[in-house]
């Protein structure tokens, strides 16, 4: 039961927020809050167990021959920390965020939802019902991405929904498939199809499917086109959503896939792994020339996001156990570093009116901690030693020197050089005196401002304390090492 | 005298009780009597669940008369599953007809026969899903389609008129073909009782005949394209709570008949084709059907074709139950749980549909904007309904859908199961291009200011029962296991 508790407390939540209805905010916030810091306490809990070596898990019979099953392992954990800490932390964004936006029982409701959804996807312990909660996220996010019911966030929200379902049909055809050729299958630690791994034809067909459905939330090239659209829903929901819940969602899927449905061994064999490294170094290297030329903030950022993605994807792909730790490291660390930069995304548009990179000059000296927070953040994400982005970043391209695949290693310094190239015109442009002026007014609500910092100082924490057990670069090794017969650096 | 082996006959003799005493009682009081009717036969049908689910089908002798002189009722688990969704959906329509046709004029020609018509109808339904031979079939059918073409043109007016003219007319046409097929059968074998031909049944010109046309009428009963033509208009012009009827339930009956005929007294390939052709048509179905709810600019309309598209699904079952009794088995339990989340999600849309247009005051879908704002569980409600015809997890929809792209893989023709997943992002687009409507930021000028909480959350609460069902799975494997068709086909649960 307590494994599938991380999921149903924000359902519960969630459900709560649309019973209390618009008019009581006050208690709509506690419960959102309440039940953040539970679920929090909860995860907490069961990371110690899973530290310990006792993996709590549950099933539920569902289907014919199939279950629904909750398992909380450290691979899973890792994310459903990072979507629930996070939630935590833009939930108090978000109700400063939103403070005189109208329909919030909504907002907040399906903010919930989704991660629930999340958690349900981080915690799954098969490919069904990692399927069933992914589908949930794709639902429950449509409602934030048209939140603002303009025509411009509905013809967003078609795309979105248009790639999410085109994903979804061929990530249901793929895992109904394996269920009839060898039946329940759960992640297991280095594979869980070797009965069956003599259907070669098969099983590449299954992969390409399942690649498709998780690369549409990976935003894997060509897939991608649904996600810089969605920036336009409110800043909490690029942030939390686009940065944190639903991209992850994304690669956590092929994390699981390749390492505990196919096993790293079997994915090499059937030479599965090579072409996805292969589309994922392409999506790397051309998000990161894109992402050079945007001028709209959150473009620039989403570009980003895409390549930051592909990391992962990679990482994973290169079937090298320092590089698949370093992409479940990455996973965390980009989640913080990307969040970061959301949120001051929102608060530089909800505060000045700011879209435009080209519009800040005087931002420094207006909103001098929120940038700083982003300036620490963008130089973490290009990968500069001690911030956090750097740990990942270093297992992830000696892993691929491990592997014999230098092109990688060449990809991962290139678009470290591209993200500092996309990054930079963002702080000299604040760096510049311009209109606006510190006199005229503070920096952001407190209630936004102080998540900000937050965030941001979580880069410098977590890239300080890489090296010590609990970090997450410790802890994904740990999670993926089972998978590699017990490797240990 | 065990009481448990009387519910086929009670379930039958109560909501004809309550049609008559509906009629009498005049039109303040027959909502009373409706509502305390569906209640009762609601618990009939849990009851005669729980008692198939026990110890199996059994047969039931009205009168005392066995076959073949007297009439024989089956009840079987997917026959008790018909009957359930019936009951549930019957239960809500009820409820939500209470405030709708209240709000309606009082004076409006026709409303108090409402009541009369629509548990006469019921009545005949319930016998349909369990009479036991091919004849009494013909009179349930019968029964059922005047009780339903009266229902359509209740609420007057023009257009009722003319889309029930066209229902009588294809009901009247299905019902005669299907009486020349049974008459032929009969010449040719002189039975009637579907399990004495299912026993008997020999390769015979003129038997096989009289099924290919009692099969062609009950297609044509069930709307299946391209005999789908009178179905958009009658359920489109018809008063909601009949649209909700006729689409959740009345289509169900003729099918469920095809599927007994097709799976349980023909042996395999007696009519040697007819099981692909009857799959063709049904993908052909959700194609059209879903391409035409997404031309639509009048919301039943949507709806309307929306139901189009769902029956074919129904069809994909003929051409998997060739496979072998494990392709069969997920087939069927496949298209029981979507017959049973298209029951309920459609009558939710029906009636949401209905609500909107009263809230509105017109059925044009892209002046309902804002509906989010100003009704948000009616629109909350409209959404669940449709993520179930979409197919998505977590709903019923979902359930058949895996079921069925299961059986589809598992079979080994794989198109079957592009087609059903061409058909849930089909649905998507359609149901999204009526939602991204509901949830636009327009100001809205409603007609009425007010809902009924009944007009309210009656559809969501249909719809939240479509999208639970998926936790009921295994309940229903369970009664689709103690079915004729899979009992015969020598499955063993």
């Amino acid at each position: 039961m307590t494994a599938w508790l991380p999921m149903l407390i924000p359902a519960i939540a969630g459900i709560a927020t649309f019973a209390l209805g618009e008019s009581r905010g006050r208690a709509r916030n506690a419960v959102n809050l309440a039940a953040a810091a539970i679920s929090i306490a909860l995860v907490a809990r069961l990371v110690v167990h899973a530290y310990n070596g006792t993996v709590i898990s549950s099933t539920l019979p569902m289907l014919p021959g199939l279950s629904l099953g909750m398992s909380a392992d450290l691979l899973g954990l890792l994310f459903a920390t990072v979507a629930t800490v996070l939630w935590g932390v833009t939930l108090v964004y978000a109700i400063g965020y939103m403070d005189h936006a109208t329909d919030r029982a909504r907002f907040f409701g399906f903010f919930a939802l989704c991660i629930a959804a999340a958690n349900g996807v981080a915690l799954a312990d098969d490919p069904l019902s990692l399927f069933i909660f992914y589908e949930i996220l794709s639902l429950t996010t449509y409602p934030l991405v048209v939140h603002n019911g303009t025509p411009e966030a509905l013809s967003a929200g078609r795309k979105y929904l248009f790639y999410a379902l085109g994903g979804g049909a061929a990530l249901l055809v793929g895992v109904a498939w394996l269920a009839v050729i060898a039946g329940q299958t759960p992640f297991t630690p280095g594979g869980a199809l070797a009965a069956v791994s003599d259907r070669t034809a098969e099983l590449r067909v299954i992969f390409a499917l399942m690649v498709a459905g998780f690369g549409v939330k990976a935003a894997l090239m060509p897939l991608h086109g649904w996600l810089p659209g969605a920036m336009v829903a409110p800043a909490p929901v690029s942030s939390l959503l686009h940065a944190v819940a639903v991209v992850k969602a994304g690669v956590f899927g092929i994390i699981r896939l390749v390492n505990e449905l196919y096993g790293p061994e079997l994915a090499t064999s059937l030479g599965l792994a090579t072409p996805l490294a292969i589309f994922a170094g392409i999506t790397i290297i051309v998000a990161s020339v894109i992402a050079l030329r945007q001028d709209d903030f959150k473009r620039r950022l989403a570009y980003s996001t895409i390549a930051q993605l592909s990391y992962i994807t990679l990482g994973t792909a290169l079937c090298s156990p320092l590089a698949a730790a370093g992409a479940l490291a990455h996973l965390a660390h980009h989640a913080v570093m990307k969040i970061t930069m959301f949120f001051t995304a929102g608060s530089v548009y909800e505060t000045l009116h700011v879209k435009k990179v080209s519009q800040m000059p005087g931002l420094a000296r207006r909103m001098p901690l929120t940038m700083a927070s982003f300036a620490v953040a963008a130089f973490a994400l290009a990968g500069i030693p001690p911030l956090v982005g750097f740990a990942s970043k270093w297992m992830l391209g000696v892993g691929a020197v491990e592997d014999g695949s230098v092109w990688a290693l060449l990809i991962y310094v290139a678009s470290g050089a591209l993200a500092i190239g996309y990054m930079v015109p963002v702080l000299t442009s604040a760096l510049r005196p311009g209109e606006h002026d510190p006199a005229t007014g503070a920096e952001s609500d407190p209630r936004m401002l102080w998540p900000i910092v937050t965030v941001g100082v979580l880069t410098i924490v977590l890239g300080l304390t890489a090296g010590l057990p609990g970090s997450p670069v410790h802890w994904a090794m740990t999670a993926i090492s089972p998978s590699f017969g017990g490797w240990t650096p | 005298m065990n009481v448990l082996a009387q519910l086929p006959g009670l379930l039958v003799a109560v909501p004809l009780a309550g049609a008559a005493i509906s009629f009498v009682a005049g039109r303040r009081r027959a909502p009373h009597v409706a509502i305390t009717t569906a209640f009762v036969v609601l618990g009939l049908a849990v009851a005669l669940a729980v008692h198939v689910l026990d110890g199996g089908p059994f047969r039931y002798h009205v009168g005392g008369w066995g076959a073949p002189l007297g009439i024989d009722l089956v009840a079987d688990g997917a026959a008790a599953l018909f009957l359930v969704l019936t009951a549930i959906v019957g239960l809500v329509v009820t409820l939500y007809a209470t405030a709708y046709f209240r709000t309606d004029d009082e004076t409006a020609y026709g409303h108090g026969l409402f009541w009369t018509l629509w548990l006469f109808m019921w009545t005949s339904l319930n016998a349909l899903f369990l009479t036991g031979d091919v004849f009494n079939v013909y009179v349930c059918l019968e029964l059922v389609g005047i009780s339903a073409v009266t229902l359509v043109t209740i609420g007057g007016g023009a257009e009722a008129l003319r889309a029930g003219a066209r229902y009588l007319f294809a009901s009247m046409l299905g019902a005669m073909t299907y009486l020349l097929g049974v008459a032929l059968l009969y010449a040719a074998t002189g039975q009637l009782d579907m399990d004495v031909l299912r026993t008997t049944l020999v390769a015979d010109t003129t038997a096989a005949t009289g099924l290919a046309l009692m099969i062609a009428a009950l297609v044509l009963k069930t709307a299946l394209v391209p005999a789908h033509f009178w179905l958009p208009a009658a359920h489109g012009s018809a008063p909601s709570p009949v649209s909700a009827v006729l689409s959740s339930l009345v289509v169900k009956g003729s099918y469920f008949v095809i599927l007994r005929l097709m799976l349980d007294v023909m042996p395999a390939g007696y009519l040697p084709g007819v099981d692909i052709f009857l799959g063709v048509l049904g993908s052909a179905a959700i194609v059209w059907g879903s391409v035409q709810a997404l031309l639509q600019t009048r919301i039943k309309q949507l709806v309307a074709y929306s139901t189009v598209a769902q029956i074919g699904y129904l069809f994909l079952v003929f051409p998997l139950a060739r496979h072998g009794a494990d392709v069969l088995t997920l087939a069927l339990t496949g298209v029981l749980v979507h017959a049973l989340s298209h029951g309920l999600a459609k009558a939710g849309l029906f009636l949401g549909a209905g609500s909107l247009m009263t809230r509105f005051g017109h059925d044009r879908i892209a002046d309902m904007g804002g509906a989010v704002r100003s009704t948000p569980a009616l629109t909350f409600g409209v959404a669940l309904a449709g993520v179930t015809m979409m197919g998505l997890p977590p709903s019923g929809g979902f359930g058949a859908k895996w079921l069925l792209v299961s059986a589809a893989l598992a079979s080994g023709e794989w198109w079957w199961a592009v087609v059903l997943v061409t058909g849930g992002l089909l649905a998507a687009a359609y149901m999204f291009r009526l939602l991204s409507v509901l949830l636009t930021d327009a100001p809205t000028e409603l007609h009425a200011s007010k809902g009924d909480v009944r007009t309210e959350w009656l559809p969501l609460a249909l719809a939240l029962g479509a999208v639970l069902l998926v936790l009921a799975i295994p309940l229903v494997s369970n009664l689709a296991a103690a079915s004729n068709v899979l009992i015969h086909a020598g499955v063993t649960p």
